[in-house]
């Protein structure tokens, strides 16, 4: 459905912008044309969008897939969608390398503090390896914490959250409480799919 | 046409990178970004592509929904780089690694399917040289797709491509390494040894103050050790009208032992550590132990006050604080297994143990018996002076540089080039320096300092494919690193029981260098036309003295490299027609090795191809 109302919408655009001349149309009847051509083309994304919240009923058992047919349709994901598979994908990385859903899922309560902490060593030595693949993160403040600060009026509001007691007017001076943490880079690995709904998969060993 | 790019290939045992510049810049090479499966579902990009190879299910191959830029939608057959390294390692069977060991393995054929190693994949098993293959291929094809994405025309005959290989590959090994670059798309493709390759990134990296760091009369010593290999070559300098000159006058043997061994030693040690506390672990376990010791051993190296390093080794199942095995890689342990059992502060007339024989143990890749690295270098010290010592020219270049403790013959190296990760770590460094302070009588021995150790190799050669596009910049003199013979039997009386040994003689002299010819003249050969004709085929690294036509009385001097076969087609002559021809041999300008048979009269020749290795 989605994708006739692009179809349409797109063939708009098109006559619109190649042939305004042949067409021979008056100033207002364009702008209502191109208006039609917006609607159609943001029905065919909410459309889009809407299969893909609501998702497809699983069923219980795969059914066998012909080989053949598996091949995706050419047509681009959403702009929402990737970012959700982003996001999996990432937590997916957290996973695999530092069991943080593991870690965050079971109820700690049982276990003794030794116990938990021996996990916690995993959980940091595996989110250190993600980290530093796909940030590069360094200090806001590369002084120490609990030092004196002084910023102008100029300073980056983003960079800096002044809390307290603070004055209308610059000198803002006071102490740092936290050296604050910035990433000059962001990798995320590439996807080319929007599949986000498994984190982990299930491991069977076979022997 | 005008070469533009200058290229460097490193393909490595466990990583491979490329590394590349423009050659009219004077830019330092940069290293290629290499896009790659992270996961199924998601590609991305890193400085090196593992040289691994993962053969998925067909399930597995289905799902996978991520697509290399260059794929356009094919479902991969197998997967490369990183995520192949990593989820291979469940699925062994799956995976193929150490290709490149496999090919300068004397007992298979290259290019028989036989990886992954002992697996039951059937079909899908590929050959060492398709995995090489493979590796190339990848690396070619994200460097055109990074040319067109800057919107540059991808044209081969606008690179000048060096593929690296390690010192001690003999020549069959060499050649199918550039065929393995020809069939992956590469052409002319130029070889270069890896430890050359270093020694260009050092004199690069230091512009012209290398001059100063180095004099005549030095011996410097390239100590490389990889992830999966130590290699070690000796280059001599020496002043010739004012001018420096570098000449390349050792290469050590292929060993297959480097920093993947120093891990595996201190997990397994660990291992056993548990397991005497009753802690069984997994082969899952296993592999996670491993990573944290490579960690550990990284982080214990860095910070010298530190003590120990606490591991944690989670189970399978999804409950982290349940059944998690805590142990700790402590400093005593690292010492004794890594700079005791490694680099021991050994003595120059203590070798490695010799080689178990094949036959008595389980058949595979041949892994060096002996761990310690300072024996192996020892060995190599000792046979360089062999080497040296057998050829005048050779002998005027080391000078004074030679050592003589308890009958024991070496060279005294009196500079030292580390490459390979492993020597990231200062305190290797560090007791190799002392190690070979301590051969040579006490006095330090210099470390060229400043190299990168993990990707020196490929900016290195990209370096060098610079100073062949513009003809600016030192070349390290070199020629064949090894010399080359032809089995001949014996004409002895039969005597029942009793085999005529092999009668070797010289065909291509150690250091014959690219663009030259020799022939062995004073030899024919009679062919009959329509019959496959074999020959024996020999290699020696310690025998620079002998020129085309010295034969070999000591065996042990020699080992064997191949097997040479030749057919004379009956077409062209009349069949079953005997023609006495002569050997030729050729480098030629690629660096790699062409035996011809010529028949002088009618001046037509026929080219000898190196055969399967011997069984």
């Amino acid at each position: 459905m989605s994708f006739v109302f692009t179809l349409a919408g797109l063939s708009l655009v098109c006559a619109l912008s190649f042939f305004p001349a042949k067409l021979q149309l008056t100033p207002e009847i364009t702008s209502q044309l191109q208006l039609a051509a917006v609607i159609l083309l943001a029905l065919a994304a909410l459309l889009q969008l809407v299969g893909l919240l609501r998702g497809k009923p699983a069923p219980a058992v795969a059914p066998p897939v012909p080989a053949a047919k598996t091949e995706p349709a050419v047509a681009q994901p959403s702009t929402e969608s990737v970012a959700q598979a982003q996001v999996v994908q990432f937590l997916a990385r957290l996973q695999e390398k530092a069991r943080l859903v593991d870690f965050s899922m079971d109820d700690i309560t049982p276990y003794s503090n030794e116990e938990i902490g021996a996990g916690a060593r995993v959980v940091h030595q595996g989110c250190r390896e993600v980290l530093k693949e796909m940030f590069d993160i360094q200090a806001v403040h590369l002084g120490d914490e609990g030092e004196s600060l002084s910023l102008a009026a100029d300073f980056d509001a983003r960079a800096y959250r002044l809390v307290g007691k603070v004055p209308e007017q610059p000198p803002f001076t006071g102490i740092v409480l936290h050296r604050g943490w910035k990433t000059s880079k962001v990798v995320l690995p590439r996807l080319t799919d929007t599949a986000r709904e498994v984190i982990a998969p299930a491991e069977v060993e076979i022997s | 046409m005008e070469k533009r790019y200058a290229l460097g290939i490193d393909l490595g045992t466990s990583n491979s990178a490329l590394a590349w510049c423009v050659a009219s810049e004077q830019r330092s090479p940069q290293v290629l970004s290499v896009p790659q499966l992270l996961s199924f579902q998601a590609t991305g990009e890193k400085e090196t592509l593992a040289s691994s190879l993962y053969l998925p299910l067909e399930q597995e191959q289905n799902s996978t929904s991520a697509r290399l830029p260059w794929e356009n939608g094919n479902r991969p057959d197998g997967i490369v780089g990183e995520f192949a390294r990593a989820h291979g390692a469940l699925l062994p069977e799956r995976l193929v690694t150490s290709a490149k060991s496999w090919l300068c393995n004397a007992h298979i054929n290259p290019e028989d399917p036989l990886l992954p190693w002992k697996s039951e994949l059937g079909e899908r098993k590929i050959s060492p040289f398709a995995a090489s293959q493979r590796y190339l291929d990848h690396l070619r094809q994200a460097f055109e797709q990074m040319l067109a994405a800057r919107g540059e025309q991808p044209d081969m005959a606008k690179c000048e491509v060096i593929l690296t290989v390690p010192a001690s590959f003999d020549e069959v090994a060499r050649i199918h390494t550039h065929m393995a670059a020809e069939a992956a798309g590469w052409d002319g493709v130029t070889l270069l040894e890896e430890q050359q390759a270093a020694f260009y990134h050092w004199i690069d990296l230091c512009g012209e103050g290398w001059r100063q760091q180095v004099s005549p009369g030095d011996i410097v010593l390239i100590c490389d050790v990889g992830g999966g290999t130590a290699d070690f070559s000796l280059v001599a300098v020496t002043e010739q009208e004012g001018q420096l000159q570098l000449e390349r006058i050792s290469v050590g043997d292929h060993i297959l032992l480097g920093g993947d061994n120093m891990d595996l030693a201190l997990a397994y040690t660990l291992k056993a550590e548990l397991d005497n506390q009753g802690k069984k672990i997994d082969n899952w376990q296993f592999l996670s132990l491993v990573h944290s010791c490579r960690i550990g051993k990284e982080k214990l190296f860095a910070e010298p006050t530190l003590e120990e390093f606490p591991i944690s080794l989670p189970s399978r199942g999804s409950s982290l604080f349940a059944r998690t095995i805590t142990t700790q890689l402590t400093r005593e342990v690292l010492d004794r297994i890594l700079l005791d059992g490694f680099f021991p502060h050994s003595g120059i007339d203590e070798h490695p143990l010799r080689k178990r024989q094949i036959g008595l143990r389980e058949f595979g890749l041949d892994y060096a018996a002996d761990p310690a690295l300072s024996k192996h270098l020892a060995q190599f010290l000792a046979r360089s002076w062999q080497n040296v010592h057998s050829n005048e020219q050779l002998q005027s270049l080391v000078g004074e540089r030679i050592g003589d403790v308890r009958e024991t013959r070496f060279l005294r190296p009196s500079a030292v080039l580390f490459n390979g990760g492993v020597f990231k770590a200062d305190p290797l460094r560090r007791r190799m320096l002392d190690i070979l302070a301590y051969w040579n009588g006490g006095d330090a021995v210099r470390e060229l300092a400043g190299s990168h150790f993990d990707l020196a190799v490929a900016k290195g050669a990209a370096s060098f494919a610079r100073i062949r596009i513009t003809g600016q910049g030192i070349r390290i003199k070199a020629g064949t690193a090894r010399s080359y013979y032809i089995g001949l039997e014996s004409s002895m009386p039969a005597v029942p029981g009793f085999v005529p040994p092999i009668k070797a003689v010289c065909v291509v002299p150690q250091g014959m260098e690219e663009g030259s010819e020799a022939a062995l003249t004073g030899q024919e050969f009679g062919l009959v036309t329509g019959e496959p004709v074999e020959f024996r085929f020999f290699s020696s690294s310690i025998r620079a003295g002998d020129q085309v036509g010295t034969i070999v009385d000591d065996q042990n001097d020699i080992e064997e490299t191949a097997q040479l076969e030749v057919t004379l087609p009956p077409a062209e002559v009349k069949a079953g027609e005997f023609i006495p021809v002569s050997l030729h041999s050729v480098i030629t300008e690629l660096g790699t090795l062409e035996l011809w048979m010529r028949h002088q009269p009618s001046g037509k020749q026929w080219k000898v191809e190196f055969n399967v290795r011997t069984q």
